[in-house]
């Protein structure tokens, strides 16, 4: 497994604790009756939940299993990768901070955007490697 | 496949219909063709289909798929993956009885069995990352 599988997966553990972590703090307050400022948690849960963990965690697997080219470096160039976590982690990261630390709205599309960003970044990468086994495709340097 | 994959895969499935029968129930009680408050039922479809299914495969698949943890343990340790499997499902199971009743009225048995399911879960949860985190390595261990 690469470098940056291996890190993208870690990430995505961590984040995938962190969201079922805000889930049981949600379950809890709503058992409870506790606090309704707990509810701000909800849209981090969910930030956390589909792009920290489920999108992170597809970035690593797919970066370490999709065909590989002919010569090297045989998985294309990583940099677009970095940059997609970079990117990810980034916007996770902003939008927590609004809903959870009640930073400037202004950071909630930047983090948006920083979250397109990654996902550009990793499609740019994905794109030449979604081809058949075996092939002879040179790895675009 | 691993006894504990196999299961995970089939129980995801059993969630992936399950939440989209919710969500169609939900579709038709919008249009008025169905009276029952199948809107209460929303947070048990999305995560019917986010933790049952999508985290549910993501979980039989690894724990199937990647480098083996060691030659006399490959898959890890088994207590844990079965404690991964049991929370989650245990804990989606309780949920998805306590949280209609609760959003319909606040029954003391069914808080206690919310509370339950959010411990289950983060239990499972937990048990899971354990298992799973010493086989993110570089190559297969010999």
């Amino acid at each position: 497994m690469p470098t940056l599988s291996r890190i993208a997966i870690r990430l995505s553990l961590i984040h995938f604790l962190l969201a079922i972590t805000a889930g049981a703090v949600l379950l809890f307050t709503k058992a409870l009756h506790l606090s309704p400022t707990a509810w701000r948690l909800l849209p981090l849960h969910q930030e956390l939940a589909l792009a920290g963990w489920v999108l992170q965690l597809i970035y690593g697997v797919a970066y370490w299993i999709l065909p590989r080219f002919s010569t090297p470096p045989y998985r294309g160039n990583p940099l677009p990768v970095a940059l997609a976590l970079v990117f990810l982690n980034l916007g996770v990261l902003l939008v927590a901070g609004v809903w959870l630390l009640h930073w400037s709205a202004f950071w909630l599309p930047a983090g948006r955007v920083l979250e397109a960003g990654s996902a550009l970044a990793f499609a740019s990468h994905a794109w030449p490697r979604i081809k058949p086994y075996g092939g002879s495709h040179v790895s675009p340097r | 496949m691993p006894n504990v994959s196999r299961l995970h895969l089939k129980t995801g499935l059993v969630y992936f219909c399950l939440g989209l029968v919710l969500s169609l129930c939900r579709v038709l009680q919008q249009a008025g063709l169905v009276s029952y408050p199948f809107h209460l039922w929303a947070p048990v479809m999305l995560h019917f289909l986010v933790v049952g299914w999508i985290t549910q495969i993501i979980m039989g698949v690894s724990l199937w798929m990647f480098p083996r943890h060691r030659r006399e343990k490959p898959r890890g340790y088994a207590v844990l993956s079965w404690l991964g499997f049991g929370g989650i499902n245990t804990g989606l199971v309780f949920r998805a009885i306590a949280e209609p009743v609760m959003a319909h009225q606040a029954l003391p048995w069914a808080g206690n069995l919310l509370i339950l399911s959010a411990l289950l879960q983060l239990v499972g949860g937990l048990a899971y990352v354990l298992n799973i985190w010493p086989r993110i390595k570089a190559r297969p261990s010999v």
